[in-house]
């Protein structure tokens, strides 16, 4: 078999391979597509995940063995898998910290809690647990912060005071961002 | 070709899948700004964006001082011929460049077509400008400067997310440049009295179309780091009878964050860049040694370097993105007797319209 022909039959091997490498891409992608999730629900979970960027929990492990920022959830599993795989491999903050999703029933203490169902009874919070309400419509005792709607996009409200006795450090960045109740 | 149908027909297929399914890697790209931009009801990221378009203006500027042949440092008095009383060879001149500075302004227009496709075209404002030294009377001392607009490019890039288990994603930049900027500039040499064709260093453009390629990888979990391999393939010989070299170009960058809006960045570039191909003649003088100045000797160009730079970012409000570097060669192998580079720096600025 001349050289031609051979390098003509490896790119015709090649060229199969990449094929049904990209078909089952194509396949990977549409089973993931499965995701109904609502994009406000997306949006919620973007925002938590960025809340971490720009505050800061004390007592939260040292440069050498930086402890995980935990979100504790009582919202939807899928809620759940879809915060746990946006949140997955990052770590945040100068102390490079990685992040852990919590099932709020399972969890032991949390630095954010993000609350959908209101009127709980909730024992497992430290005394830095920042509350993150899902909405304004649900009642909830020491909710710091709050998503609310306008004008069809997503905003968040911080209850300054609250987040004060918490202890924590919040970034100007996150407060010029946000609504501030005094 | 039939099989590049198919791949281009899938490629286009698996976007836009991938468009409608927003997937988590892509929200937690998301800043707090492109969060706040979102409208909840749009099932498509991006589209509510202020703008799909965005706006970048660069400043780049790179001194070359010295020389080098391969790694070996030589002085002043070693590339420049004296006169007959020193035996004149391929490796010594009767004129010098001593210092070169290259300052350019790049003006970038780019538009986010989908969360994959982005589109860019850049147009630099270059001014150079080249000290001398010489045996030449009236000419001891003199400086040579030029400025214009440079080669225009059109880059077009596709991105995908490695996975969704937010380990990063990969971007392949293809584009065109444009021979917009002038390869005819002319200033007064001491080769002959009045105005003459100024070396290749100082003219603003390479006279070729060229084919700008870049395929990268970005981290964006827990490292934050990309690696990107570019290469420059300029294609045919412009009208002066002459084709710049090819560039190629290893990069790797690692980002570290200070606070939510600033990052600090290290990076490693190597870089071969090949000599000129062909040769513009009237840069030679009639004589056994054609060579004025070793930057009229298109094979004294190209060779490799490996650049270190430090730089920071800052994102600030209102969908600005300031970015300023510094970067100095730590190890460089020329062609020489080659200039050789001192230090390189870079202020941009660019905005989301």
């Amino acid at each position: 078999m001349s050289v031609v022909a051979r390098f003509n039959q490896l790119f015709k091997t090649m060229s199969r391979g990449c094929l049904i490498s990209l078909l089952s891409l194509l396949v990977c992608n549409t089973v993931n597509a499965e995701n109904s999730l609502s994009k406000q629900d997306k949006l919620k979970a973007a925002y938590l995940f960025n809340f971490t960027k720009f505050i800061e929990w004390p007592n939260l492990g040292d440069s050498k063995l930086p402890a995980p920022i935990r979100i504790c959830l009582d919202g939807s599993s899928e809620f759940f898998e879809f915060l746990e795989q946006l949140v997955a491999n990052r770590r945040v903050g100068k102390l490079k910290q990685p992040l852990a999703i919590l099932p709020l029933e399972t969890a032991s203490g949390c630095e954010l809690l993000f609350v959908r169902v209101g009127g709980k009874q909730i024992t497992r919070q430290s005394d830095h647990t920042i509350i993150v309400a899902d909405s304004t419509d649900i009642f909830f005792p020491g909710v710091a912060m709050v998503f609310y709607i306008k004008k069809n996009k997503l905003r968040f409200e911080i209850d300054l005071k609250k987040i004060k006795s918490l202890n924590v450090a919040v970034s100007s960045e996150l407060l010029k961002l946000a609504s501030i109740k005094q | 070709m039939k099989y590049l149908i198919i791949f281009s027909a899938l490629i286009l297929f698996s976007s836009s899948q991938t468009v409608a399914q927003n997937t988590p890697s892509e929200f937690a790209e998301m800043s707090m700004q492109q969060l706040f931009n979102q409208s909840i009801y749009d099932s498509k990221l991006y589209d509510d964006l202020a703008s799909p378009w965005s706006f970048t203006y660069q400043f780049k500027a790179v001194e070359f001082e010295g020389y080098l042949e391969g790694t070996k440092s030589l002085s002043f008095d070693e590339v420049l011929w004296n006169g007959p009383s020193e035996p004149r060879t391929a490796k010594n001149f009767p004129v010098l460049p001593t210092l070169i500075t290259q300052r350019a302004q790049i003006f970038s227009l780019g538009y986010q077509f989908s969360p994959h496709w982005h589109g860019r075209i850049s147009v630099p404002y270059i001014e150079q400008s080249t000290d001398h030294l010489s045996i030449i009377s009236n000419y001891e001392n003199f400086t040579l400067k030029s400025k214009g607009v440079g080669d225009t490019s059109i880059v077009a890039s596709y991105k995908w997310f490695a996975s969704n288990a937010n380990t990063g994603f990969w971007r392949f930049s293809f584009g065109l440049s444009l021979p917009t900027g002038a390869i005819d500039v002319t200033g007064d040499t001491p080769r002959e009295p009045g105005e003459q064709q100024l070396p290749y260093t100082m003219q603003l453009g390479s006279g070729t179309y060229d084919l700008p390629l870049e395929f990268s990888y970005q981290n964006t979990g827990a490292y934050d780091f990309n690696l990107d391999l570019s290469v420059n393939i300029r294609t045919g010989t412009n009208n002066r009878n002459y084709r710049l070299g090819n560039n190629y170009s290893l990069n790797g960058v690692y980002r570290v964050e200070l606070s939510p809006t600033i990052k600090t960045f290290a990076s490693v570039n190597f870089k071969y860049s090949q000599p000129i191909h062909g040769q513009d003649d009237s840069l030679l003088v009639n004589s056994p040694f054609p060579y004025p100045a070793g930057i009229t000797n298109p094979d004294l160009y190209g060779g490799k370097k490996i650049n270190l730079r430090l730089g920071l970012l800052w994102q600030l409000p209102s969908d600005f993105l300031f970015s300023v570097e510094i970067g100095k060669p730590v190890y460089q192998n020329l062609n020489g007797p080659q200039p050789k580079e001192k230090w390189q720096s870079a202020v941009s600025i660019s905005k989301v319209m």
